[in-house]
């Protein structure tokens, strides 16, 4: 058993050694730029609901615009963006969508239908 | 728990058409998945899995060489505190509340609306009462067990035959031990299954939550007059003995008609190392896995399983809740091996007691993994979910349009906790869990073991042990956060 010294010595090393190392590979996280999405992205809807060319994940950095341009090819109920809450009526195509990513997280955009059935077109990936 | 969208798609992308038919309410699974966390980055996954690492080593070099933790060292609050908490009108209340919601569940099941994110039958159960209780048990005792709603029913039918007979009913049968927490094992792989698995790819109904409770209650009245109310109720209860588990960890604890506090984590090592002890800590780390593997880690197996089943002609649903079960049972024996594969090890170390007695003995230090484990899938959706708890869920509890508190309108503000808080919250959660594990595991060694040389050895198997699950646990968020 070591005296009380060396014990707290060691931990305010294996403390201090954790803040180091903590900071250095934050810092040089942030330092890297991902492939976010910018500008007008363009959804296409076919007849059925479902996304053309299947479910795209759209990338965003937190505070960027989001912009969606959403092609129906049928009338729909809505277009939904879960999280923010923003609901469109699907009426009429296009649907467009213009709002800051104010929030971080996972999200999905679906298409709902008055029989209920509903599916993802696309996702959007903010980054905090 | 995020009744997901993904299972669906698969489904769609799988038989689009025919999906289409097969999920009519698709539209319920909605608001529960309004907000999915990102994965914990490369380089916090990295610096958590070296801290644990560095930790471990570090506590086993500065390890003390004397048991502290084994003694409890339970103190009774002044007398004025334990009347105050622990009297007979508090516990008629509590009793009422507890067969209230119970009550409450029950109708909003079978007469509320159908879509789960606006009924409170499903909110509650499964996050109010499922997480909100572990948390309120680790900060203040065993409460569930005042609140528990098929002790109270069971207390006041049992009161009132003794008031009509004059006598008490008498238990024809006595408890038997090998039974252990075997039961409670059951009820909450079974419990779980209703929540992740039964929907058959949304989540579950309020109606079918509502069978499952008058199931569940049936079989526990009928356990309370077989081996007496108190005594199925410590023992044989599921949620009883799962909440009590983690009641374990915090400071509180009620003996008799007081109100006690223990010095820090002296309880845990009180854990009853029966029969089944070890199973219940483990299943509790398998589910938690599980949910947040399924989406990740286990993504592809489980797809395969489906596609697999659904070519052998099983419907969708049928195929997703069989390839999904298969998976969560694969997920319990790696983590069970796992465990048991520690404890063989600490069995080759001399003076060790018999494999299963030594299982036992440690499976208490288990259970702050176990909170880590869901403190950090969790953490995000029960504070929203529980927003919708105290907003729209408290004022309409039924979905009908009711607006009891004026609250009625109310929403869920996603943007209560941002990505960084959530990650930190999680990797804080699995290292400190890990250093409690550890630190409980050590001192029981040095109980069990003659000296401590033996006991420092057998803790390298158990060191391999928790780091595993540990590094595990930050893995599994690196890859889906769900």
């Amino acid at each position: 058993m070591q005296s009380r010294a060396a014990r707290l010595g060691l931990l305010a090393a294996v403390i201090v050694a954790a803040v180091v190392v903590f900071v250095v590979l934050k810092n040089n996280n942030n330092d890297e730029s991902s492939n976010t999405a910018k500008g007008v992205q363009v959804l296409n809807v076919d007849a059925s609901g479902n996304p053309v060319g299947g479910v795209k994940t759209l990338t965003y950095n937190k505070g960027d615009q989001i912009q969606l341009h959403v092609n129906l090819a049928a009338p729909e109920d809505e277009v939904h963006v879960h999280g923010y809450e923003i609901e469109k009526p699907a009426e009429h195509s296009p649907v467009t969508f213009s709002f800051p990513a104010n929030l971080d997280g996972e999200f999905e955009v679906e298409v709902h239908r008055s029989d209920k059935t509903e599916g993802p077109i696309a996702t959007l990936h903010v980054n905090p | 728990m995020r009744w997901s969208r993904l299972k669906l798609a698969m489904g769609l992308a799988f038989a689009s058409p025919v999906a289409a038919l097969l999920f009519p309410d698709i539209a319920s699974a909605h608001a529960l998945v309004g907000r999915k966390d990102l994965p914990v980055p490369a380089w916090l996954f990295a610096w958590g899995a070296s801290l644990v690492l560095i930790i471990s080593f570090a506590l086993l070099s500065v390890a003390w060489t004397t048991a502290r933790l084994q003694d409890e060292d339970w103190r009774a609050m002044p007398r004025w505190f334990s009347r105050a908490v622990l009297n007979a009108g508090t516990q008629i209340v509590c009793g009422l509340i507890g067969a209230g919601l119970f009550v409450l569940v029950l109708y909003a099941g079978f007469r509320g609306i159908e879509d789960p994110t606006q009924n409170f039958s499903i909110i509650f159960v499964f996050y109010t009462f499922w997480l909100g209780l572990v948390l309120l048990s680790v900060l203040f005792g065993d409460i569930f067990r005042a609140f528990n709603p098929w002790r109270a029913i069971g207390r006041a039918v049992s009161g009132g035959f003794r008031l009509v007979a004059g006598q008490s009913a008498p238990a024809p049968f006595k408890y038997p031990e090998r039974l252990g927490r075997w039961p409670a094992v059951l009820g909450v792989l079974l419990f779980v299954w209703l929540e992740l698995i039964a929907g058959g790819g949304v989540a579950p109904s309020p109606h079918d939550v509502a069978v499952a409770t008058v199931v569940y209650s049936a079989i526990t009245f009928i356990c309370m007059a077989l081996f007496g109310v108190e005594e199925w109720i410590s023992r044989g209860e599921a949620f009883n003995a799962y909440f009590g588990m983690f009641a374990r960890l915090g400071p509180f604890e009620a003996r008799d008609d007081e109100v006690g506090r223990r010095r820090f984590l002296t309880g845990a090592p009180q854990w009853a190392t029966v029969p089944g002890a070890a199973a219940l800590v483990l299943t509790s780390i398998a589910v938690t896995s599980f949910d947040g593997a399924q989406e990740g880690v286990l993504s592809g197996a489980i797809r395969w399983t489906f596609e697999r089943c659904s070519d052998a002609g099983l419907s969708l649903p049928d195929a997703f809740r069989v390839s999904n079960t298969i998976w969560l049972l694969i997920t319990l024996a790696v983590v069970s091996g796992l465990y048991w594969l520690g404890v063989a090890g600490m069995h080759t170390v001399r003076s060790s007691p018999p494999i299963k007695q030594l299982g036992r003995s440690f499976a208490h230090s288990l259970i702050p993994i176990a909170l880590a484990y869901l403190v950090a899938h969790y953490f995000s959706a029960f504070l929203y979910q529980e927003q919708a708890q105290f907003t729209y869920i408290l004022s309409d509890p039924l979905g009908h349009g009711s607006d009891l508190f004026g609250t009625a309108g109310g929403g869920i503000n996603y943007g209560i906790v941002g990505s960084n808080t959530v990650w930190y919250v999680q990797v804080a959660a699995l290292v400190v869990g890990h250093v409690v594990a550890l630190t409980l595991a050590h001192d029981r060694a040095l109980k069990v073991y003659d000296n401590v040389r033996h006991a420092s050895r057998s803790q390298y198997f158990m060191l391999a042990v928790m780091v595993g699950f540990t590094c595990f646990g930050l893995f599994l968020l690196s890859q889906a956060n769900a």
